[in-house]
């Protein structure tokens, strides 16, 4: 189990490690039960060791400007509260400059844990699933 | 500058920082002490300058939230 600060307010942010083929970034995330993916901008993507302008797989996004097709990237780690899920997918795209976070945190990772929004507490826990 | 993390980001308001963390909370993933690389408050600068720093590193916001009278809904649908 990893337990770790939950705000009281704006968007669920959580510190996140993402390690690639050169080096590690860390960022901040929003935690996105709504992203079925994991995004990540692409400077984070260039800067650990990829090169989104030649990956082989795109998804279409919706975004406040239009459709637009992406790069899909696999990252060889992602670390939040301790816990590293190896070889994740993530999208490289630049969310709004006026965004306080570097990306989203999605579902592709929350996935593999129990995850359990104590806003009474004010705590967020990821329980490994057995 | 060698400090707190959450310390930076409360001098640097309203700025994108690139910081060489140099403590760890690894049970947590969280940053606790770093030097600062650069700051500004145009996020490009900051990550121009990511792309090029080799080693381990936090990008981050100096706050949590948006700015007043912005709000977000974020789906993406792989």
């Amino acid at each position: 189990m990893a337990e770790g600060p939950l705000g009281s307010s704006g968007p669920i942010t959580v510190y996140v490690e993402f390690t690639g083929q050169r080096t590690s970034r860390i960022i901040t995330m929003a935690l996105d039960t709504g992203a079925v993916l994991t995004v990540i901008s692409i400077e984070t993507a260039v800067a650990i060791g990829y090169d989104p302008a030649k990956a082989l797989k795109r998804v279409e996004l919706v975004t406040a400007s239009g459709i637009e097709f992406v790069p899909q990237l696999t990252v060889r780690a992602v670390q939040c509260l301790g816990q590293t899920v190896r070889n994740v997918e993530v999208v490289c795209h630049d969310l709004p400059p006026q965004s306080p976070v570097k990306g989203l945190l999605g579902l592709n990772y929350l996935r593999h844990f129990n995850v359990h929004l104590n806003f009474l507490h004010h705590t967020l826990v990821l329980h490994p699933r057995p | 500058m060698k400090a707190n993390i959450e310390q930076l980001r409360r001098r640097y308001r309203r700025e994108w920082l690139l910081i060489a963390v140099e403590q760890m909370d690894h049970a947590t993933t969280t940053p606790l002490r770093g030097r600062v690389l650069a700051h500004s408050p145009h996020r490009d600068e900051i990550d121009q300058a990511s792309m090029k720093y080799p080693k381990p590193a936090l990008v981050v916001f100096s706050e949590d939230t948006f700015p007043p009278g912005y709000a977000a809904a974020f789906v993406v649908d792989g």
